[in-house]
Order: structure tokens, then C-alpha cells, then sequence
């Protein structure tokens, strides 16, 4: 219906799909965290919010405009998991999922995905967060795996795919 | 196979609705997979549809309108030969550009025998004013709605009817020839109507 071919704005004669996505930058991250006692499906759930929140005023304190969206993938007890997520309003924290059986072991992916601050600051800022809830609540952190995303790093379809070869 | 696109900004109920349209069409007898593009190598959302039972493809990494098109090729030529679904399900980021995610697959459609159906693109009604205020954001969001076929304003059960007006003029402003509706995930307002589309609307 509106598919007008794309601006040259470069003006370099090659489409430039992903023009728009200077300002939004990424961190993503996979942890164990264990927690100072047995935590029954409240528990993971008061902590996952707490992350939220935590993770979200640390990102506005480093200088971004928009929390693009926080969210983050939890395991734990065995079948139980949750996703939790929040836009930025401490009103929109959401965490929702499967209940599992007790335990003190959570493992956690995030991507924070945020507008107008750059990744290793994303990074800082989710740790930040991320080691507030920790101390306060008394769980550990280990860090299994970090990745940043910096929108500055997007080349421009580096190749055309090779449609001759599907 | 027919290709949906439910694309539109950050957190604006994608991965919410593409769970819901995934039980739903594929609990009606058909086979359906979903492609999820996400900035990060280690999924959020891929892991999230995956609990709910449904067939999901991880596209990580980068963006799939630019970075890891050949991905996205690959994936579907992989789902062409192998489970065939009736419909793919294509989740991009938050800052994908839906035409551009088309024009990667359009050339690939009669090897891979793929269909392109709609563009469905989210606009969060509690959000959208925020966004299009944002110098460097109101771009993005303006052209990901130019790009749909259907608008669906999202997240209506959370807002006032006002605001979903708002939304409404804003969005048509925008994207004049597109459907628009009203879209809540949560109390299934709107799914009836998208998954009408999914199944009518045949792209050119
Ligand atoms: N009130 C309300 N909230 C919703 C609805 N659909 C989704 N949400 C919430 O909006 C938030 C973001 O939803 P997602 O489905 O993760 O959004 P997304 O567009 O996939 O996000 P990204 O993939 O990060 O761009 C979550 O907290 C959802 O629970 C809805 O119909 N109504
Ligand atoms: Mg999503």
C-alpha cells in the first residue's frame, strides 16, 4: 500500500533501511543469581520488579530520554519462569509467567534497549541497578555472558543477500 | 506459506499479541512458525513464545532489515523445505522498518513460495504521544506506520476512549490508507479482526 521506495538521504545511491535507528542502543545479559534464602514464586516475583525498577531509574539517571523497553526472561524452580518488563513508568512494571517450585537459583536474561545514551553507559547503568537489588535484597550476581549494542556499529546491508544461491 | 509482519516500536505489545495470534490459528488447525528478530544474541522474547508451546525461530544478533537479512532468507528457505507452515508469524525489533524487512523477502517469494500478507504495525495509545514528541524518535515511529497495511492501537483496554481517538486521527494522519483498529491483547479486543487480515489480505 505504501510502498514508496526508500529516501537516498545519504545520497549515495544505496538504500538505507535502518537510517532510523541512531539513537537506540542496546545491553544484554545472562546471569545466576542466588538468593540469601529458599524464594517461594513472590519472592522471584518481588525481585524481578525490583530489578525493573531499579534498572529503569539508573538508565534515566545516566542521561536517557526513553526507556525503550527493559525486559528480561527468568528460570527458576525447575518449570517456573516469568517475564518481566517495564517501558519506564514505575506504574507499567509487568511480570507475569509460570509458577515453579521454591528454590534460592534464578537465571536471568535482560536486554535493555534504551534511547539517547550510548551501550558501555547502558551497561554501567543496568549494573548499577542490577547490584542495588542485590545488596538490598542479598543475592549474588555471577555474570555468564554481556553484549553491547550500539546502534553507531549498524552498517548499512553489508551484503545484499544472495538470492541466486537459496 | 503467508508471511504477517507484526512490527511497531519498543514494547508496544508485539510479542504479547504475536503469542496470542500464535495459539489462536494454530489451536484453528493451522501450522504456523514465528520469527523473532531481536537486538540481543540471547533471546528475551523467543524464550517467552517458546514457553507457551509455539514453534519459534530465533533471528539474533542484529536487525533483520539490514545486518542479518541473509539470516531471514535462510530461515525461511530452512522452514520451506522442512514444516511448511501456513502462515509465518514475523516479529522485528522495535526499530525495524517494516518495508525494508519486506523488500528483503519480496525477491525470494516465488523460490521460496511465500505469500506476503499484511503489515500489521502496533502504535501503543498510552504511549504514542510521548514517542512522536521525541525529535529522535518521532521518525521511526512515523515511518513504521507508513509502512502498514493494518495500524492496530494497541493497549486500548489502559486508555480512555479520548485518547484512543487521539491515537486514531494521529495514526490516520500519518498513514492514510491503512486500516485502523483498535487492538487490546489483554481482553481480546481487535484479534478477530487481525487475524481477518492474515488470512485475506494478500500484499502485491
Ligand atoms: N494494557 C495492556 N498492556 C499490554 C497489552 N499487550 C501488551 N501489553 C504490555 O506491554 C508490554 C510490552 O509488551 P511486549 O509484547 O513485550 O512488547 P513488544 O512490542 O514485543 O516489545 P519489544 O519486542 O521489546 O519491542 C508488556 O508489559 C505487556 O504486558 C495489552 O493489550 N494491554
Ligand atoms: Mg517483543
Amino acid at each position: 500500500m505504501t510502498n514508496e521506495p526508500k529516501q537516498d538521504e545519504a545520497g549515495d545511491g544505496k538504500s538505507h533501511p535502518d537510517h532510523t535507528h541512531e539513537e537506540i542502543n542496546g545491553y544484554c545479559a545472562t546471569y545466576i543469581f542466588k538468593a540469601p534464602r529458599v524464594l517461594d514464586n513472590d519472592g522471584v516475583k518481588d525481585f524481578a520488579r525490583e530489578l525493573m525498577k531499579a534498572i529503569a531509574e539508573a538508565v534515566m539517571r545516566h542521561g536517557a530520554t526513553d526507556v525503550g523497553h527493559i525486559k528480561a526472561h527468568l528460570e527458576y524452580g525447575g518449570e517456573g519462569f516469568l517475564y518481566a518488563d517495564t517501558l519506564g513508568d514505575v506504574s507499567d512494571i509487568m511480570v507475569r509467567g509460570r509458577d515453579g517450585s521454591p528454590t534460592d537459583t534464578i537465571k536471568l536474561v535482560i536486554n535493555t534497549i534504551i534511547v539517547d545514551i550510548e551501550a558501555p553507559q547502558i551497561r554501567d547503568a543496568n549494573e548499577e541497578g542490577v547490584d542495588e537489588v542485590c545488596s538490598k535484597l542479598g543475592f549474588t550476581k555471577e555474570i555468564l555472558r554481556q553484549d553491547l549494542y550500539d546502534a553507531d556499529d549498524h552498517e548499512h546491508l553489508l551484503q545484499a543477500p544472495d538470492y541466486d544461491n537459496l | 506459506m503467508k508471511i504477517v509482519q507484526i512490527a511497531g516500536y519498543l514494547g508496544s505489545g508485539k510479542t504479547t499479541l504475536v503469542v496470542a495470534l500464535g495459539k489462536e490459528i494454530s489451536g484453528a488447525g493451522f501450522k504456523v512458525a514465528i520469527l523473532v528478530n531481536e537486538v540481543g544474541e540471547v533471546p528475551v522474547d523467543g524464550k517467552v513464545i517458546q514457553e507457551f508451546g509455539l514453534t519459534v525461530k530465533d533471528i539474533g544478533g542484529g536487525c533483520i532489515c539490514c545486518q542479518v537479512a541473509g539470516n531471514l532468507l535462510h530461515t525461511l528457505k530452512a522452514l520451506s523445505m522442512g514444516i511448511k507452515p501456513d502462515f509465518i508469524i514475523i516479529e522485528p525489533t522495535g526499530m525495524a522498518v517494516p518495508n525494508a524487512v519486506r523488500d528483503v523477502m519480496k525477491p525470494a517469494a516465488g523460490k521460496l513460495d511465500l505469500t506476503m500478507g499484511p503489515t500489521i504495525v502496533l502504535l501503543d495509545t498510552g504511549r504514542f504521544e510521548k514517542l512522536l514528541s521525541y525529535e529522535t524518535l518521532k521518525r521511526l515511529v512515523a515511518v513504521q506506520l507508513k509502512d502498514a497495511d493494518v495500524i492496530a492501537l494497541s493497549k486500548v483496554d489502559a486508555v480512555p476512549v479520548e485518547q484512543r481517538a487521539k491515537a486514531e486521527a494521529a495514526a490516520r494522519e500519518i498513514n492514510p490508507a491503512a486500516r485502523v483498529l483498535g487492538l487490546s491483547t489483554f481482553t481480546r479486543e481487535g484479534i478477530p479482526e487481525i487475524i481477518a487480515a492474515m488470512k485475506d489480505m494478500v500484499i502485491a
